[in-house]
């Protein structure tokens, strides 16, 4: 486990070097390291869309890793809000609404998934409060104030999370 | 008749071209042989055509445009003024003089009434040009794609001969974006096959450029004629040279014939009115056309241009629609798709932060099911709304714990347009309630007794949370209960969603907000005054009809009708004073199912209620040639209803149905006498009972 940890760290820590990356293939590779380390590329290039395969072909084949389901779930995330140029508009990356919501249920599944693989408190608080942003952007106040308690309950230290908290009970109160 | 000079060459061409060659420019040059001979030995009676007017409305609006659309097609093609068609990444426009004379400014429409095919038509002093582009629809995979036909025609209006010169032009085009798939990608922009590519348009000449200029001699016994393909994207340019081999004439005779084979089994209707009757069967044209097929599937778009993507809110409509005209297919198909967006959770969401979305998507069902004869809906939709309706309550429940002063309500909502706030939106509690309602009916229908009593308790507990709220605000029903927003789904409280009762909308004051008089009068504002809605305000237009506020309705539709392109597209919204509409281009499929159940709910009204009410709303000229509207489905069956006046005496005859019905007089009329034995409601209602079919009553002016 811990060396495949340290291969998804030496895959990111490569794609965040200077030096110019590899070309992505045009599939994933089947090797976890490989496909994890051109989503990264991708992601980086801002193509969430393009870099979903490579990140679920890393999770398929690593599937007790919480780290590549959160991964997973945060691309499934930014491809719903990804857009691009269409001829000559912006459009969405994904060009329909139903796939787009289809994205955002896997996401939102991918990540719940992430928190219950994840034994590390600290690592669970994080998982949660990526969950409960996604929910709040897709609209889900009063759910994302569920999953962001969840967090603070884990983390309840955590600054940053009690004043999201304390503002999605704001909107929750007053409706603004 | 002269088809241009390209006419000479030798037949042999195709053969050359069949044969296989080493040009690669040859097989689109043989292609556009094959268009150019297509018309040769056309009748007298087609260069008679070339004179025909457009039928159609006219085009109220700045710049007038019309759409080619085909049911199920990803594509769309937007035609303007100067002649213009636009594909989203590539356009064709036209251009040309007749001796001297520029191709005069033309005006859009039909070549008959019911036809799918759009015409422009343009009288100069020296020639008339005509246009006519027929919808082809091209089967991709699982996919269907739009190619159009199109023959341009120049005339001389007086004896002898003259040369016309045509201009054909390949261009880039951004006049609506295009959905981010394969077929955005840019295309050749010529006449001739090259490195870059396939030309995504067919004339009967090709050029080594963008520009094919096209002269001939033309007289008024032998016009001159063009034909063209255009392929609506990218995908199609390849298939136009075997489209090539078919006659102008026999696509447009195939496609006004699919078009009017799908509409035989629909609810017709005839008021004596046919651009009323033409009106209706294009709103049902924009509605079926604006639809696409993905294998089995059919995907509702709001729009065939910048909305090219589903929203709950047009597609619960637009289901609503097609199933109260009786075009039970794509309403199905529609409706199913729409199940397809709940979530693991149990929720139907197409845009973020639109929380009305589960309780249309629920209403939608009950539509399209409850019109659709006895039988039940199959299980998996049962299951759909069953969980729908959890997630509601869920939701519903965490805002009893996280806001106690919302309790009851559903969460906030960030719709991110229409009411343009973030709150607790009026209009999704009532959609919910809906949804609410239209489940506990579905399920009962289905066998599920015990879900549908706990539906039933909690919708009755819903409503009265919502009456409370209101009464406890004075009675006003806000967009959002918890601050400002703009009007929109509390213009839904009494039709469709019946979260109020009518006497509470009357308090509310809600008709108030159509506009009084003028054009728009009978219409809604969105936002800025001279921003106006095409159907914003159409529910509003129904509930007056309920609250004896008939001439709101009839304000209603002669303005709805009066903001028609004149091809019968709507925009969702236009300026009252430049009578532009920007980029929200026309046809909205919400605006043509607010047209739809505008006229349907007014004659056959089963929106709300246990009573059927006929003739609800009517113009005074409906009576004097009688109306007859045919195979309309209700949620107690099919429905053929027929009435007119004659001298003082008001003739009704209906299909009888299992619950009472209610029947409104001619306009400013009252009952006189009554030898039918209905009980009179008022001076211009009558109930009579179920299984009852004729009513004769003598009436009188008010």
């Amino acid at each position: 486990m811990r060396a495949r940890l340290r291969l998804c760290l030496v895959a990111i820590g490569a794609a965040l070097s200077c030096a110019p990356p590899p070309p992505v293939p045009d599939r994933p590779t089947g090797v976890p390291s490989a496909d994890f380390a051109h989503a990264v590329e991708l992601q980086r290039q801002g193509q969430h869309w393009k870099s979903v395969a490579y990140f679920r072909a890393a999770a398929e084949a690593d599937p007790q890793r919480s780290l590549l389901h959160i991964e997973l779930g945060k691309a499934l995330h930014n491809a719903t809000r990804e857009m691009g140029f269409s001829g000559h508009g912006v459009r969405f990356a994904v060009a329909t609404s139903q796939q787009r919501a289809r994205l955002r249920d896997e996401a939102l599944a991918e990540m719940q998934r992430a928190i219950d693989l994840e034994p590390d408190p600290q690592q669970r608080a994080a998982m949660w409060a990526i969950r409960a942003r996604a929910l709040e952007l897709y609209g889900y106040v009063a759910d994302a104030r569920v999953g962001a308690g969840q967090a603070l309950a884990l983390q309840p230290a955590g600054p940053y999370l009690r004043s999201w908290v304390a503002e999605l009970d704001r909107r929750l109160r007053t409706g603004r | 008749m002269t088809y241009g000079e390209e006419m000479r060459f030798p037949r042999s061409s195709h053969r050359a071209a069949s044969r296989g060659t080493r040009f690669a420019g040859l097989a689109v040059v043989a292609a556009s042989f094959a268009i150019a001979a297509a018309g040769c030995g056309t009748s007298r009676r087609a260069a008679d055509d070339t004179l025909a007017e457009p039928v159609g409305p006219r085009d109220p609006f700045d710049p007038a445009s019309a759409a080619v659309i085909w049911p199920g097609a990803s594509d769309a093609l937007l035609l303007s003024e100067p002649l213009r068609a636009s594909s989203g990444t590539f356009a064709v426009s036209w251009t040309g003089e007749f001796e001297g004379e520029p191709m005069p400014a033309g005006r859009f429409g039909r070549p008959r009434a019911g036809s799918p095919v759009v015409v422009w038509f343009a009288r100069g002093k020296r020639a008339a040009w005509r246009a006519t582009f027929a919808p082809v629809p091209v089967e991709d995979g699982d996919r269907t794609r739009l190619a159009a036909s199109v023959e341009i025609t120049v005339r001389p209006l007086s004896a002898g001969q003259g040369r016309a010169r045509l201009v054909a032009t390949v261009s880039p085009d951004s006049a609506f974006p295009v959905p981010a798939t394969d077929e955005a990608t840019p295309v050749a922009l010529a006449w001739r096959r090259s490195a870059a590519g396939v030309p995504p348009a067919l004339g009967p000449a090709s050029s080594a450029g963008a520009t094919s200029t096209l002269v001939a001699s033309a007289t008024s016994a032998r016009p001159a004629r063009w034909r063209f393909l255009v392929a609506g994207s990218p995908r199609v340019a390849g298939r136009l040279g075997a489209l090539a081999h078919r006659s102008h004439a026999t696509l447009a005779a195939e496609v006004e014939r699919a078009w009017s084979l799908t509409l035989a089994t629909s609810a017709s209707l005839t008021t004596g009115d046919p651009a009323l009757e033409q009106a209706v069967d294009e709103a049902l044209l924009v509605l079926v056309g604006c639809t696409e097929r993905d294998g089995g599937r059919l995907r509702a778009v709001g729009n065939p241009f910048h909305y090219r993507d589903t929203w709950i809110r047009d597609a619960a409509r637009q289901v609503s629609a097609l199933s109260q005209w009786g075009l039970a297919e794509p309403a199905h198909a529609i409706a199913a798709d729409l199940l397809a967006f709940q979530s693991e959770a149990g929720d139907l969401m197409s845009q973020p932060g639109q929380l009305d979305g589960t309780g249309q998507a629920m209403w939608a069902q009950r539509e399209l099911y409850s019109r659709d004869g006895p039988h039940a809906p199959p299980d998996s939709v049962l299951r759909a709304l069953a969980r729908a309706w959890r997630w509601c309550e869920a939701e519903r429940a965490l805002v009893r714990q996280l806001a106690p002063a919302f309790a009851g309500l559903m969460p906030p909502g960030d719709p991110r347009d229409n009411e343009l706030a973030t709150g607790y939106l009026f209009g999704t509690d009532a959609w919910t309630l809906a949804g609410y309602r239209a489940a506990a009916s579905l399920l009962e229908q289905g066998g599920e007794h015990a879900t549908a009593e706990s539906l039933r308790v909690a919708s009755a507990a819903y409503a009265a949370e919502i009456s409370t709220r209101v009464a406890r605000g004075r009675g006003a029903v806000p967009a959002c209960w918890s601050g400002p927003a703009r009007d929109w789904g509390n213009f839904a409280a009494l039709v469709p969603t019946g979260a109020l009762s009518p006497a509470e909308a009357g308090r509310a004051g809600l008709l108030s907000r159509l506009h009084p008089e003028g054009a728009q009068a009978g219409l809604a504002r969105y936002g800025a005054p001279d921003s106006v809605h095409l159907y914003l305000g159409s529910d509003l237009a129904v509930d007056a009809l309920l609250m004896g506020r008939a001439e709101l309705w009839r304000a209603a539709l002669r303005s709805t009708l009066g903001a028609r392109t004149a091809t019968g597209g709507m925009p969702e919204i236009f300026c009252s004073t430049t009578h532009g509409y920007g980029w929200n281009l026309p046809p909205h499929t919400a605006a043509a199912a607010a047209l739809l159940t505008l006229i349907r709910q007014a004659l056959v009204f089963d929106a709300l209620g246990d009573t059927l009410r006929l003739s609800l709303g009517t113009l005074p000229e409906w009576w004097v040639a009688g109306t007859n509207l045919k195979r309309a489905p209700t949620r107690w069956g099919v429905v053929d209803l027929s009435f007119r006046q004659e001298g003082d005496t008001a003739r009704w005859d209906w299909t009888p149905v299992p619950v009472p019905v209610e029947v409104t007089l001619p306009p400013g009329m009252h009952v006189a006498a009554n030898p039918g034995g209905g009980q009179v409601k008022g001076a211009h209602r009558l109930l009579v009972p179920s299984g009852t079919g004729h009513l004769e009553v003598t009436c009188a002016r008010d």
